[in-house]
């Protein structure tokens, strides 16, 4: 077993493998949505430079903006993968401090997305403006709903801390899922971050 | 908790705290970027930048954050054919899809009669179908003679 593997409190957790099927299957369907993404900034790249209509990227991008809310989100991740450090200690007050902090970073992050999907429409770039604004909006707007999920997802787990017995050590192992989607989130913002905004100011 | 369990649990926020550090900093080097001096150095430097550190960046998370290091190497392997698969896709479309511009003043643009007869020839198939544009029988159809630029270019304009 691995130096980070945690109690599992259901026997039946475990299969034939000898791992927890339920982290097996996350880490399945986080390499299914590493293809999802993928199709996305492709089709994003292929048309990149293709639009004949305004406005382009160059034009709108707020490159300060979006650097504070990677930051926002990469922090958010740290705090994440403290929430599970707490947990495993079985200490239930940091858990519930860094859960909630997460699911606050990732809420200021979403609010950076909407501020910046607003002020785009206010320029004129819409879904159906140009290429640009279609497949913008179709990559960064799937990545939002996916951030929104995963503050959803975290605000439950801090509420089902206070049931008694709902959040426990011997229970790591759903925090520890919560925690590789949080991640992975993160993971596709850092390939956005330099596909879409920075490389549009190098080539 | 017993104090060796408190110390192991301290490291780890630690090693944690470090790592976060980092990834700040690489984050900060790729704004900074775009800003003087590192803006006046030349594309391919630029471009490597970045993209070694996107690279850091997602392995640090990946196998700290993630715990893939530590983890068996099943979840490694899952993760990785996911990853290689999604990879290979894209630059293969990319590859495929990629149209290289001819030398500036070599094409002669295009007219709104050529692009009725790719619409004309579209429409009814190959070219010599019919039409009030259609190429004569013998010759080579307008889509036919327009090399790759021309015909990505043509393809804008019409469907957009």
């Amino acid at each position: 077993m691995s130096s980070h593997a945690h109690p599992i409190e259901n026997p039946h957790e475990i299969g034939c493998t000898g791992y927890p099927h339920r982290k097996i299957i996350m880490w399945l369907f986080l390499a299914s949505d590493c293809m999802f993404f993928m199709s996305l900034i492709s089709t994003y790249l292929v048309y990149r430079n293709r639009s004949t209509a305004h406005p382009l990227p160059e034009e709108i991008f707020d490159i300060p903006l979006t650097s504070t809310s990677s930051f926002v989100l990469l922090m958010s991740s740290y705090l994440m993968v403290l929430t599970l450090a707490a947990i495993e200690r079985g200490d239930l007050f940091k858990f519930r401090l860094w859960c909630a902090g997460t699911a606050f970073f990732g809420s200021i992050f979403l609010g950076f997305q909407i501020y910046e999907f607003s002020h785009f429409v206010n320029a004129g770039l819409t879904l159906s403006s140009n290429i640009f604004g279609s497949t913008f909006f179709v990559l960064t707007g799937t990545h939002g709903c996916h951030v929104a999920i995963g503050v959803l997802w975290l605000v439950a787990l801090f509420v089902y801390s206070f049931v008694p017995n709902g959040v426990t050590p011997a229970r790591a192992l759903d925090v520890e899922i919560a925690g590789l989607y949080w991640h992975f989130v993160d993971i596709v913002w850092i390939v956005i971050f330099t596909a879409v905004y920075l490389m549009e100011y190098i080539i | 908790m017993s104090e060796h369990e408190d110390n192991q649990g301290m490291s780890a926020v630690v090693r944690y705290t470090i790592v976060a550090v980092v990834l700040g900093i690489f984050t900060a080097i790729e704004v900074a970027v775009l800003y003087p001096p590192l803006v006046q150095q030349g594309d391919l430097f630029k471009i490597s930048l970045l993209v070694g550190l996107s690279i850091l960046k997602f392995v640090a998370v990946v196998a700290l954050f993630m715990h893939l290091w530590h983890d068996p190497f099943l979840y490694t392997a899952i993760f990785g054919a996911g990853f290689v698969l999604a990879v290979g896709t894209m630059v293969a479309l990319i590859a495929v899809t990629s149209v290289h511009p001819p030398a500036p003043g070599t094409v002669p643009p295009m007219t709104e009669d050529d692009i009725l007869r790719i619409q004309d020839e579209r429409r009814h198939g190959g070219g010599h179908g019919g039409g009030e544009h259609a190429t004569p029988a013998g010759e080579h159809s307008f889509l036919d003679r327009l090399d790759s630029y021309q015909l990505a270019a043509a393809t804008m304009q019409v469907s957009l």
